[in-house]
């Protein structure tokens, strides 16, 4: 069976994919607390300093970034292989985004609560960790969650570069074989269904942490929804 | 015991509170005197700065100018125009306050809400922090409410919920933010009934209410607070009855034509 | 400096072929949104299904993927596109999947009542849709509809996989003759950056304006 040959040698791939763009995730969620952070400073330089982060990492698409560690870095005598580029440029991306996911997640709780430990004398400490992120990750999930499933998918560039994933490795397979379109099914099927445990994992976590409890999440505005994706 | 030594100097005192928001004036120099017991009422039109004045007192909005002093403590400023933030946990710890949307945490139970600042605030044990809180579920009559989310419960129960969770850090004063307003007036009076009874037993409150029965049956004091500043006050009979001033006349004339 | 006089006419050569690809991406992308959209809250039930199917697909796969399979792999079942014209379709089908979903949602957002009255003056349901629901959710989808022309103007960059004569392909080449790489790469960054910060920025004033 020739589908069932292409499924195979795809495969090979899938633990560079997984590696990538789950390492990436894990990357960008820690840079993301201190940008947050920043980003609700309280002296407008420092949050001038969170802004700026995110608004560069985003105004430059993932592919220029990619090319200036893997290509440029050398020429400071930085090397970087692909797989340790390709997570570096994609964590520090993600950083940005996951950013504005937390900051969505912030913002979607309604500031009576922030007044309400205040007003109880409770620290700044604990307000962030009793009240604002308890509350704050119920919209934070599944866009964290959707931004996981877009790295998926972003990661394919990462090939361009030489990472052996299931792109680069559908991209040879074309070439030796004469069914090419196939091939790209098989490669296209194989996201698909990458994508689809983490999707339902997510909705698995989301009602294991907040099942219990009535209130809605506030839905994140259309074009934040956009710039997730 | 009330004596001469109290009257001297005033348990609760704001003097010239002024605030301003984006160079508008919202609160143009309010001060105001409370005595320890005492109930204050603050009525007035929606927008009067009734409600900005009331957050000046614990500081959860900064006056522009003013001092808050409460038994004796008093928030100054420090670097960069930020409260001294040991003075400000100070005073909060001092005051109570009572929300219009409750603000009751949901991701918390009814017990937990109430237990979270004794334990994290006043550093009280848990054990000690929920003995307490359930004593204080029932003093509201929610005993049976203890492990359920506020999204759980009614509006009523929330709020008075809320008085709880104000009352567990035994506060000076007890402020209420229109606490009544967010409520249909069965509910309403379910919260109005326990703050009757706080107020017969002694504890001092500032509310800020539309409710004006309240204010005439509980109130030992009513302020009339229109444009940022108090038109007038005093016993409430007296103003409710028979106001002075023509602004307090049109706003009473329209609240009992409603 | 100078350096960087010599090439930059190549590199905005490559800028315009970006912008171009992405005129074409839209052209493609945007009728197929509204289609897919409308498709979508069809009456008939097979109609939906193929609409919801060909969003999921659309969007589950990688748009690097897309770019393969209609440039790499049409060919083997003999029909061959020009990698400017492969990038174009791959590139607009996968906007498509996106930018239905903010069409859906536009439409969802037009009152049921408006429908309901333009229905009870005797419009079909064909024209209720094109006279009354789309040009009033035309305002509800404009911020969004900008931000994902923004994010396809970025995506161009991938195009350089399939050789089209793009901004990165542009600054490949220079940096592949001058061995100059960082600052190739820096530059033809910033380029992006320069128009995708300003249009975020814009897009988000849009927003705020509308909600208020």
């Amino acid at each position: 069976m020739v589908i069932f040959d292409i499924f195979t040698t795809l495969l090979q791939g899938v633990k560079y994919t997984l590696l990538v763009s789950f390492a990436a995730f894990f990357l960008g969620a820690l840079i993301a607390v201190p940008v947050t952070a920043a980003r609700r400073s309280r002296y407008a330089f420092v949050r001038g300093i969170g802004t700026a982060y995110v608004e560069l990492l985003r105004g430059i698409p993932p592919l220029p970034w990619l090319f200036i560690v893997f290509f440029g870095l050398p020429s400071f005598g930085v090397i970087l292989p692909p797989i340790q580029s390709g997570i570096l440029v994609f964590g520090l991306v993600g950083g940005a985004y996951l950013t504005e996911i937390y900051r969505s997640g912030f913002r979607a709780v309604p500031n009576g609560q922030v007044e309400a430990g205040e007003a109880l004398g409770v620290s700044r400490f604990y307000i962030y960790v009793k009240i604002l992120i308890p509350q704050a990750v119920r919209t934070m999930l599944p866009l964290a969650i959707a931004y996981l499933i877009g790295l998926l998918k972003d990661s394919a560039i990462v090939s361009i570069v030489g990472v052996q994933d299931i792109s680069a490795l559908s991209l040879v397979e074309n070439r030796s074989s004469s069914d090419g379109l196939l091939v790209f099914i098989v490669a296209s099927a194989m996201y698909l269904i990458l994508s689809v445990p983490i999707g339902i994992f997510g909705r698995w976590l989301g009602v294991r942490l907040t099942g219990r409890r009535k209130r809605t999440p506030e839905p994140a505005t259309v074009t934040e929804a956009v710039m997730i994706r | 015991m009330p004596g001469t030594v109290q009257n001297a100097s005033p348990f609760l005192e704001a003097e010239d509170i002024w605030v301003e928001f984006n160079g508008k004036p919202a609160v143009k120099g309010i001060s105001m005197r409370v005595d320890r017991g005492e109930v204050v009422a603050i009525i007035g039109p929606s927008g009067s700065g009734k409600s900005t004045f009331l957050r000046c007192i614990n500081h959860l909005q900064a006056p522009t100018s003013g001092t808050v002093k409460i038994d004796g403590i008093s928030v100054r400023e420090g670097k960069g125009g930020h409260p001294k933030s040991k003075e400000l946990t100070q005073l909060r710890r001092r005051v109570g306050m009572v929300f219009q949307q409750f603000n009751l945490f949901p991701n918390l139970t009814a017990v937990e809400n109430i237990m979270l600042a004794q334990v994290q605030a006043l550093g009280r044990t848990k054990k000690d922090a929920r003995g307490r809180a359930l004593a204080l579920l029932d003093r509201v009559g929610l005993e049976h409410r203890a492990n359920h989310y506020p999204g759980e419960c009614s509006g009523g129960q929330q709020q008075r919920i809320a008085i709880a969770r104000a009352l567990a850090l035994d506060p000076m004063v007890l402020l209420f933010d229109e606490p009544t307003s967010a409520l249909d007036p069965e509910l309403g009076a379910e919260v109005l009934g326990v703050m009757k009874e706080m107020a017969s037993e002694g504890m001092t409150m500032i509310v800020v209410t539309h409710e004006m029965s309240f204010a005439e049956d509980v109130a030992d004091r009513v302020a009339f607070i229109a444009d940022g500043a108090i038109v007038e006050q005093g016993n409430p009979k007296e103003v409710l009855r028979k106001p002075q001033h023509s602004r307090t006349q049109r706003f009473l004339k329209a609240v009992l034509e409603r | 400096m100078n350096d960087v006089m010599s090439y930059l006419p190549t590199l905005l050569r490559g800028l315009g072929m970006s912008f171009l690809l992405l005129l074409a991406l839209v052209a493609i992308g945007t009728p197929l949104a509204f289609l897919l959209a409308v498709a979508q809250r069809s009456r008939f039930s097979g109609i939906r299904w193929i609409a919801i199917a060909f969003i999921e697909i659309a969007r589950g796969i990688p748009s690097l993927i897309l770019l393969y399979l209609v440039y790499f792999g049409l060919p083997s079942v003999n029909l061959s596109l020009s990698s400017f014209t492969a990038a174009a379709i791959g590139l607009g089908i996968n906007y498509a999947g996106y930018v239905s979903e903010t069409v859906k949602s536009g439409l969802d957002a037009v009152p049921r009542g408006q429908t309901e009255a333009a229905a009870a003056l005797g419009l079909g349901r064909g024209n209720v849709t094109r006279f009354v629901t789309i040009p009033q959710s035309v305002r509800i989808i404009t911020p969004p509809f900008l931000s994902w022309i923004i994010v396809y103007f970025q995506t161009t960059s991938i195009a350089f996989a399939i050789a089209v004569p793009e901004l990165m392909s542009a600054a490949y080449s220079v940096a592949n003759a001058n061995f100059q790489y960082l600052t190739l790469f820096i530059i033809a960054g910033l380029l992006y950056a320069i128009i995708s910060i300003p249009g975020s920025q814009l897009t988000s004033v849009l927003e705020r304006k509308r909600s208020r």
